[in-house]
């Protein structure tokens, strides 16, 4: 690349990841088959949920039956999206669904809870976790909290290797879960266009190994990033806050949009796919979604259990950055 | 110092595994409390995780911090006596050797990516923090290299060239009302906010440049940024900053006091150390007056 052109910083972080590209090119895909194994339909449940002032303990509590998810005995990790505090934004995971998550895993007989965030963006969590109240709520709910940008980590090996990376080292609390949850807020993604279940997991990439911001994934590249966590770290359920959500230049400069719901199911490629199509993207054209589909969950509508309300009564059109226009649904979404 | 692990170093929580950053502020923070004892094992732990290559390295599958060991540098050369010369200096070359990667220039960033600084990880971007601490490091050394020339690795120079170019990498980096982001200060045309520990890091880092127009600013916005964000580590680095430039510091020292008692609550060590570092330090002679 000559030193001298001018290239965007998308160009840039799209030229980087030389060893990622040359090992989605091979002939096989970066990963083995046989390592999973998805079920021939998968469930998204929409729950209402107009404002934060609802009781989410019971949205989500109503959601898990809805799912048939037994946790009865087990650990769960929340894994909000917890990035950076601007007041009025809303760039976060709202910490009373957070709260609520809690509530209704503990209800349906989890052992135990904890949250876990390792933010990306900004390094001081205990200003993070003060600031946007969540710190209030797991205290009164005496629910633990795991800084996962500074537990102990152990090196993994990675299931799938479109970053071309054969190993990242990830923390022990992530690993020793017996329940991870993905509980994101839906945003755009001046990257990556959209931001909600997948590619909320790269908060558990530890900051204290790979530093602030986690320059190892944006250099392999945050598609193909993207697709080794979540194959690895293979979530079990996710919770999408799209009470508030956020529109234009996500994740953190966008502008709050209302929308109403909470997504939920066990297949994340699944949420993500119902949540795109809600707010007006083509999940087949998002790359990380669509190459997502071949081995992690569907995208296809085909495939596609829809319990709780229609998405149709969700249906919108997010304004999205330029470049990110060519992968919205025709026809207004 | 219910934190200390039987190794002699501390992690960043109670019962975790000692890791380099909150072992040096420990050091740092137990040197301010004359706490000998334990300021030699922390330098112990320290120096026995150094690799042939000058590294320090906590665990020799993760990739190496170079960040936190620009700050072991600082470190190990705040208390000359506790490690071996040789320790110290083959950690000082292995930092003065290590870049971060400059990259093509881009149109939705408003800076100079042929600038090289120091990366977090190798063969990454610089990126503000990294580079703060590779700053500290070769001004402390540039500091103690007429009084001790134990320091002075054989064929190294303290590195001015380096010094030059992080400096104007700082420069570049200032956000536009002042103060530093982690990374850049611009992303596709919009402006990036400032934070307090960046800020009071860069702030650290080029205080031998006050007349500097981004020191100027970064101390200006420095003065409202640590009243927005309450936390050990905030409070902790703002003190320590603005003790270092002279300013008032009651104020804050006062805030700082108050709130050690949720930081101890929250229990991270790295922030502990910080703050007890900066009460224990005002108008101290100390490890940050360079």
């Amino acid at each position: 690349m000559p030193s001298d052109s001018r290239i965007t910083r998308r160009e840039l972080l799209k030229a980087l990841p030389v060893a990622a590209v040359l090992a989605s090119c091979g002939r096989t895909p970066p990963y083995r088959r046989s390592d999973f194994d998805i079920a021939a339909r998968s469930a998204v449940g929409l729950f209402p949920a107009p404002t934060y002032d609802v009781d989410f303990g019971d949205v989500i509590s109503r959601g898990l039956t809805e799912l048939g998810i037994n946790v009865t005995g087990r650990s769960v990790l929340l894994k909000p999206n917890l990035v950076e505090y601007s007041p009025g934004t809303v760039i976060n995971t709202h910490p009373l669904v957070v709260a609520g998550a809690a509530t209704a895993f503990l209800r349906a007989g989890a052992r135990e809870v904890v949250v876990g965030e390792a933010p990306g963006h900004r390094r001081d969590i205990e200003y993070l976790l003060a600031v946007t109240g969540l710190s209030d709520h797991l205290r009164e709910m005496r629910i633990r909290f795991v800084d996962l940008n500074h537990d102990d980590v152990r090196m993994v090996a990675l299931k799938s290797h479109f970053t071309g990376l054969d190993r990242l080292a990830l923390p022990v609390e992530v690993l020793r879960s017996d329940f991870v949850v993905s509980l994101p807020k839906l945003k755009t993604h001046h990257w990556a266009a959209m931001t909600a279940s997948m590619k909320n997991f790269f908060g558990v990439v530890p900051g204290a190994v790979y530093g602030w911001p986690k320059n190892i994934l944006h250099y392999h590249g945050i598609e193909n990033s993207i697709l080794d966590l979540n194959a690895t770290i293979r979530p079990q359920f996710t919770i999408v806050d799209a009470v508030v959500a956020m529109e234009g230049d996500g994740p953190i400069m966008g502008k709050p949009r209302q929308t109403g719901f909470l997504a939920m199911g066990s297949d994340v490629v699944a949420v993500d796919a119902t949540c795109a199509r809600i707010i007006g993207f083509d999940p087949a054209k998002i790359t990380y979604l669509s190459q997502a589909s071949e081995f992690l969950g569907h995208i296809d509508p085909s495939r596609i259990d829809q319990r709780g309300e229609n998405p149709a009564r969700y249906r919108t059109r997010f304004d999205v950055l330029e470049p990110f226009k060519s992968l919205q649904l025709a026809g207004g979404g | 110092m219910n934190g200390r692990n039987a190794d002699g170093g501390w992690g960043y929580y109670k019962g975790k595994a000692s890791r380099i950053e909150p072992t040096c502020w420990a050091r740092l923070a137990l040197g301010a409390t004359r706490d000998e004892t334990h300021v030699r094992d922390a330098a112990a732990w320290l120096s026995q995780h150094q690799q042939p290559s000058g590294w320090l390295v906590e665990n020799s599958d993760w990739p190496i911090n170079i960040a936190f060991n620009a700050l072991a540098a600082f470190t190990l050369l705040a208390e000359r006596n506790q490690v071996a010369d040789e320790v110290r200096n083959r950690l000082l070359a292995a930092v003065v050797a290590s870049k971060g990667t400059a990259a093509p220039p881009s149109d939705s960033l408003r800076q100079d990516n042929s600038l090289q600084g120091w990366s977090w990880i190798d063969a990454t971007f610089s990126w503000v923090e990294p580079t703060c601490w590779g700053l500290l490091a070769l001004k402390k050394w540039g500091q103690t290299l007429g009084s001790d020339p134990g320091v002075r690795p054989q064929g190294l120079t303290p590195a001015p060239a380096r010094i030059a170019e992080a400096e104007r990498l700082l420069i570049d980096r200032s956000c536009r009302p002042g103060g530093w982001n982690f990374g850049n200060a611009m992303v596709m045309q919009q402006d990036l906010r400032a934070y307090a520990p960046t800020t009071a890091l860069g702030l650290l880092a080029m205080q031998d440049r006050r007349s500097d127009d981004a020191v100027v600013r970064g101390l200006r916005a420095l003065e409202t940024l640590w009243t927005e964000e309450i936390s050990a580590t905030s409070l902790g680095l703002s003190l320590i900053c603005f003790d270092v430039y002279g300013q008032p510091v009651d104020h804050l020292a006062g805030r700082l006091a108050a709130h050690a008692e949720q930081a101890v609550m929250f229990g991270n060590h790295h922030g502990i150390a910080v703050a007890l570092f900066a009460l224990a330090s005002v108008s101290q002679p100390h490890a940050f007056r360079l």
